[in-house]
């Protein structure tokens, strides 16, 4: 918002509370309506909504004591008029939010479906195809052994490939083996692909519940694509640690780090996926922050407070 | 009700701005007066203003039809807005944010929609467009 612009609503807001402090009709409660929807119009946020209205309803000078109370009423029934369409407008967001996690949520389930297909069903045709060209080779001439092996060699491989793809499509180690071994074998997958060297630090053995594992897991599948996409780096550490109260990954690179915003911060450009990482982890309470090192390369760490332990610890104390 | 028995209803017809405050005004009075918080009449009142506020600006003029709603446990108000114009051509689309200027915002038909209790709404070429709107006082 423009400085000039702020002062234009600053004095239409002032002039219509004051008409609204003489009169308090519906048509300077509707004038206060106008102005509410005029603001959101014009991409004001509820901050700045805020801070006109409060320098608005300052009282004004020789404000007499004894219509305090009255005063204060008209106040009240200015500032919901004025709020009115930001509240129609946050109600739309948290719809579309509460849209996305249903999204998210049907989409996890539909990856969890194909994984198990492509891990059990198609891949259970690979180690029965292998047997049968073992078979053959047996009774091969030297020759066609040859090729024979060349095949099997081929069906090993398409094996390796399929139990990657199901694995990133939705980790069911996850669900058998926990969070830390799922990460390593992720990193192993990506290491393969890109080049890139990917190590994993921890030893958390401790299971989480599935919501937050999947987030975390996710959080981490996110980071290393920006990794291989964006930051031309050599080397990557996945660090996941157990805290008391939290479970806390970082992921490091050494990379260029983030771009450098106007503010002289560094900030991620939209598509590097952050906003859905975001999301997804703040369904289980979670956070994330993602930042340039002062040494160079780029950092995302998440952190997710552990509700079981932190029911304990409240259980101790009292 | 009426002595008759029937549901008194109040019509406000909308040709300009000042029929939006007339029925702004009818319908928090009669929120305020069945018991609704000053915010929830607030918000009834917002939702009269988008409703009478499209009226103006696709049909020109129309009607807002505010009448006391009571049942077993609760009461509440429902708005009926009504106007003969062109209708609309796509209604679930004119009801997703980002159709309309005020739909972009959030604001508008699906703003209304979100503000209510129930939402229904009709739409003919012939007919016009029929908006009926429920608020109960929880």
């Amino acid at each position: 918002m423009i400085g000039r612009d702020m002062t234009d609503l600053q004095q239409r807001v002032s002039a219509a509370f004051h008409r609204h402090l003489r009169e308090a009709s519906e048509d300077s409660l509707h004038e206060a309506y106008a102005f509410g929807r005029a603001a959101l119009d014009s991409g004001l946020g509820v901050i700045d909504l805020a801070m006109l209205l409060s320098r608005a309803a300052r009282p004004p000078d020789g404000a007499d004591p004894a219509r305090a109370a009255e005063t204060a009423a008209r106040v009240e029934s200015f500032l919901l008029e004025c709020l009115a369409p930001f509240e129609m407008a946050h109600r739309g967001v948290r719809e579309a939010n509460a849209a996305l996690r249903e999204l998210d949520e049907r989409r996890e389930a539909e990856a969890r479906r194909l994984a198990y297909e492509l891990h059990d069903q198609a891949g259970e045709l690979l180690p029965t195809l292998g047997f049968l060209i073992d078979g053959l080779r047996a009774e091969a001439t030297p020759e066609s052994a040859q090729r024979l092996d060349r095949a099997r060699g081929m069906v090993d491989e398409l094996a390796q490939r399929l139990r990657r793809l199901s694995h990133e499509l939705r980790p069911l180690m996850l669900d058998d083996l926990g969070l830390e071994p799922s990460l390593h074998f992720l990193a192993e997958g990506v290491a393969e692909r890109s080049g890139l060297e990917v190590r994993v630090e921890g030893s958390v053995q401790d299971r989480f519940g599935p919501a937050v594992e999947i987030a975390v897991y996710r959080a981490v599948q996110e980071a290393l694509q920006n990794v291989v996409r964006h930051a031309m780096a050599k080397r990557v550490v996945v660090v996941l640690r157990h805290h008391e109260h939290e479970l806390r990954c970082s992921v490091r690179d050494d990379g260029r780090g983030f771009p450098i915003g106007i503010n002289g911060a560094p900030c991620p450009p939209k598509g590097f996926g952050l906003d859905a990482m975001r999301e997804r982890l703040a369904k289980v309470g979670g956070t994330m922050v993602a930042g340039s090192r002062p040494s160079g390369g780029a950092e995302v760490t998440i952190r997710i407070p552990l509700e079981e332990h932190h029911a304990r610890a409240l259980a101790h104390r009292r | 009700m009426n002595p008759a028995g029937e549901a008194t209803d109040l019509s406000v017809a909308i040709q300009n701005e000042t029929d939006i405050v007339t029925a702004r005004m009818r319908g928090r009075a009669l929120a305020l007066q069945i018991g609704f918080s000053p915010a929830q009449a607030t918000l009834l009142a917002t939702a009269i203003s988008e409703l009478a506020r499209n009226i103006l600006l696709y049909a020109q003029r129309g009607e807002v039809v505010l009448s006391v709603l009571e049942n077993s446990h609760q009461a509440g108000v429902s708005v009926v807005a009504r106007d003969v114009g062109p209708g609309i051509a796509d209604l679930s689309r004119a009801l997703e944010d980002g159709y309309s200027t005020s739909g972009r915002l959030g604001l508008g038909l699906p703003g209304v929609r979100r503000l209510a209790d129930s939402f229904e709404i009709r739409s003919s070429p012939e007919g016009g467009t029929i908006v009926v709107v429920k608020m109960w006082c929880p």
